[in-house]
């Protein structure tokens, strides 16, 4: 009789002591996961190993791009980490390295090597990238590697290019973008393309130009620490110059001539530039 | 007669357990004759050999020298076993079937067709009393069914020998008394018996010959009527005489009176 | 034959009367339907990513059924005793082996055919179905499961709990599947002697990679020529013929009591 008094008391004390931890865990959680501003289901599957996950579902964005066509650490080239090449247009610089470098990835096997010789047969091996029509594929990777890891930039500047570009959707781009802002507030490519955004498809000059000045301040603030050969010009050009096209169709075009001439500097071609600038000259006489 | 069952100097050895430790021998120059019709007792204490007998004459073990035989062909070919039916000890049959389902199952490996095999299974569910409880799954039933389901898997060939280990081991008297009704009524078909059991009353009431094994050697053999006359007691003191247990019981109860 | 097929359809019998294959589908199928409800930015029309996923099921739940399937056959045989009267029957322990290996292949191919008409319909639903090349994903995983059930049916006769072997069978053909056929080139990249030993393992191991064809099937690439798929059904063939036979090698001798 004492023996089980005994141990209904301590089956009592097991039970107090599981509610009084849950109660004094389930605050501090609910703390962790408001300071973490994250408390979606996948956040909560993935916990801390989510940005790996947010990363695969990225790459796999990229693999559904390429219809499956795609290498692996195992293969000669390495896997792309920059995907700008996605947002690239056809014939552009960035396509055509991109093109040498995923045309090229399957090594030929030795002729001894009968497995990886057969082997092929059974592999996706023609470099291909998927038609606009079924563009749409990559956003539901893209939306949740954006859920899975907020900080990645490129995410949501690769879907909001897919969104406005392709499937037509700028809404929704700006939805995207405006997310990805929230979770990185200085990305200065996030900002340069709610820039791009609004002038070109919104149709808000005028946003835009303030979207792309805070764009050119934050590329400042973020590349000028780096070194002169590590900055990322290229993008810093692309912001001038639409900042420029932004002044244009405001009505400012002395700001705007202003800003080309800035962007020539940039520019690996800076008589197209130029060609603009006396553009705009001829039309202000 | 025809000679169902036969060992020939039968020898069975089993590997040291560790190294430097001896072979064990399970059974020692082993020779039997079961002859057609009979019901035959293999007695002998736990660990006697009583089992690797079996399990040779089942082609279950090797046998390390001698041979073994049944129906005349040597047990190792897989078509000695066409006309046997065993009854292993304490066996759980597939749970998923259901006892129509198991003795289907058997049948077809007999290559019995189906008009066959639903002749033989209606037979058998009545003579093992589970025509009841046919559709039912195997994991419903009680142990003494489980025994008699297993019953009717041996003999859904309708063998000619018939090999039980411990038939009744754990059945209640109503069980076991169902068992031995069960072999008796075999033993009228003229089918041969041939069972392991401790239970020696149980021996000495259905079986016409037994064999007393002991350390794997052949100690006794003979009708028992004949037994019971040489040795002038029944058969359990025949077997604790032989296996020495009762020597050292009579020791035993001097040394508590002195 | 007969025996073979009998215990076959023992081993599918109970696939389906048990709860694994059920719980597996009912996983897919929610999963699937909750993707498939699922909108991103708009679009409700998004087949690749939905694809991708119910694959992914399919793959897991069937190796799972594969794996666990085969590893209970051999110890729940011995564990329950049934094994006993099974081998008493005029059935060889090679006929119980194929019995098992043909029940656990043809059970998986029963399971693959639902999942995969699942996968049809799920596709159908949002674009033109390439039912040829359906046929041909469907055939080169149900050839791969061939060989990863040989596995197991092999692991199940040298490791004693079929848990252990399980697990050992899902690392062996997850570390294939994932690794398998990039140990060439890993190979090329080391000194000696681990290039050597790299390359004999890249040329002894099934490469089960190759019967992966979820990217192409997701993406709506063309699989590889019949022909090729006859070839790797023939390699296929190979490796379970050495598997078989290697488990029988192990069987033939191992005693049967647990």
């Amino acid at each position: 009789m004492k023996q089980a008094t005994n141990q209904l008391l301590i089956l009592i004390g097991l039970v107090v002591a599981s509610f009084s931890g849950a109660a004094w865990l389930a605050p501090q959680g609910e703390a962790v996961a408001a300071s973490e501003g994250q408390g979606s289901l996948l956040t909560l599957l993935f916990g801390e190993g989510r940005k790996v996950v947010g990363s695969y579902f990225l790459r796999q964005a990229d693999v559904t791009f390429h219809s499956g066509y795609y290498p692996t650490i195992f293969d000669g080239a390495q896997e792309p980490t920059d995907r700008r090449y996605m947002t690239s247009t056809e014939g552009s610089p960035e396509d055509e390295q991109h093109d040498r470098e995923m045309d090229n990835f399957f090594k030929e096997p030795p002729r001894w090597d009968l497995i990886a010789r057969f082997g092929r047969h059974f592999m996706i091996t023609e470099h291909t990238h998927l038609k606009e029509e079924n563009q749409r594929e990559i956003l539901p990777w893209l939306k949740l590697s954006a859920e899975l890891d907020p900080q990645n930039v490129q995410t949501y500047t690769v879907g909001a290019y897919f969104l406005r570009a392709h499937l037509h959707k700028p809404e929704q781009a700006e939805k995207f973008l405006r997310q990805g802002l929230r979770a990185n507030p200085n990305s200065y490519e996030i900002l340069y393309e709610l820039g791009r955004l609004n002038l070109e498809n919104l149709k808000n000059p005028f946003r835009a130009r303030n979207l792309l000045g805070k764009a050119l301040k934050c590329w400042d603030q973020e590349e000028g620490q780096k070194p002169e050969k590590e900055r990322n010009l290229y993008t810093k050009e692309e912001i001038i110059t639409h900042l420029a096209l932004s002044e244009k169709e405001a009505g400012d075009i002395p700001k705007a001539i202003e800003y080309f001439e800035m962007a020539k500097k940039l520019s690996p071609n800076p008589q197209a530039i130029q060609n603009w600038i006396d553009e705009l000259k001829h039309g202000m006489r | 007669m025809e000679t169902i069952l036969e060992t020939k100097n039968l020898r069975v050895e089993y590997r040291p357990q560790g190294r430097g430790q001896p072979k064990k021998l399970a059974v020692r120059d082993l020779n039997l004759k079961v002859e057609a019709g009979e019901v035959f007792g293999f007695l002998g204490p736990n660990g006697a050999g009583k089992t690797t007998t079996m399990n040779v004459l089942l082609g279950f073990v090797n046998a390390t020298s001698g041979a073994a035989y049944l129906f005349g062909v040597d047990v190792r070919q897989p078509i000695a076993r066409q006309r046997i039916g065993y009854l292993p000890e304490l066996t759980y049959y597939y749970k998923f079937l259901t006892a129509e389902e198991l003795l289907r199952f058997y049948a077809r490996i007999f290559g019995m067709s189906r008009a066959q095999a639903d002749e033989r299974i209606e037979e058998l569910l009545k003579l093992v009393e589970l025509d009841s409880a046919r559709k039912r799954p195997i994991k419903t039933y009680s142990k003494g069914m489980q025994q008699r389901v297993g019953l009717a898997q041996a003999l859904i060939n309708d063998p000619d020998l018939l090999i039980l280990d411990e038939p009744t081991s754990g059945l209640d008297p109503l069980g076991r008394m169902k068992v031995r009704e069960i072999i008796q009524r075999l033993k009228n078909e003229g089918k041969t018996v041939f069972f392991s059991s401790h239970e020696l009353g149980e021996v000495e009431t259905v079986c016409d010959r037994v064999a007393i094994i002991h350390q794997g050697e052949l100690k006794v053999e003979g009708r028992v009527d004949d037994l019971v006359e040489t040795h002038q007691g029944n058969l359990e003191k025949i077997f604790l005489s032989i296996v020495g247990y009762e020597g050292r019981s009579a020791v035993a109860a001097a040394s508590v009176t002195s | 034959m007969t025996t073979i097929l009998a215990i076959a359809g023992l081993v599918i019998k109970e696939l389906y009367r048990r709860k694994d294959f059920y719980v597996l589908l009912v996983m897919t199928v929610v999963i699937t339907a909750v993707s498939w409800l699922m909108n991103f930015f708009g679009e409700n029309n998004i087949v690749r990513l939905l694809k991708s996923i119910c694959l992914m099921l399919i793959w897991i739940s069937a190796l799972v059924i594969a794996v666990v399937t085969t590893a209970r056959q051999i110890p729940a045989e011995r564990e329950s005793r049934t094994i006993f009267p099974l081998l008493a029957k005029p059935v060889t322990r090679r006929q119980v082996l194929m019995g098992k290996f043909l029940g656990c292949w043809l059970a998986c191919g029963i399971a693959l055919v639902v999942f995969y008409l699942f996968f049809g319909i799920v596709t159908a639903t949002r674009e033109h179905l390439a039912v040829t090349e359906l046929i041909k994903g469907f055939w080169l995983q149900w050839v791969m499961l061939a060989i990863v059930i040989g596995l197991a049916l092999l692991g199940s006769i040298v490791f004693a709990a079929p848990s252990s072997n399980s697990t050992i069978c899902f690392v062996v053909v997850g570390g294939i599947l994932f690794l398998g056929g990039h140990l060439g080139q890993v190979a090329m990249h080391l000194t000696e002697p681990g290039r050597t030993i790299v390359y004999a393992v890249y040329f002894l191991i099934p490469h089960l990679e190759w019967y992966n064809q979820r990217e192409a099937l997701v993406n709506d690439r063309a699989l590889a020529a019949w022909s090729y798929c006859a070839l790797a059904t023939a390699y296929a063939a190979v490796y379970v013929a050495a598997l078989l036979q290697a488990t029988w090698l192990v069987f033939r001798r191992k005693t049967l009591n647990v």
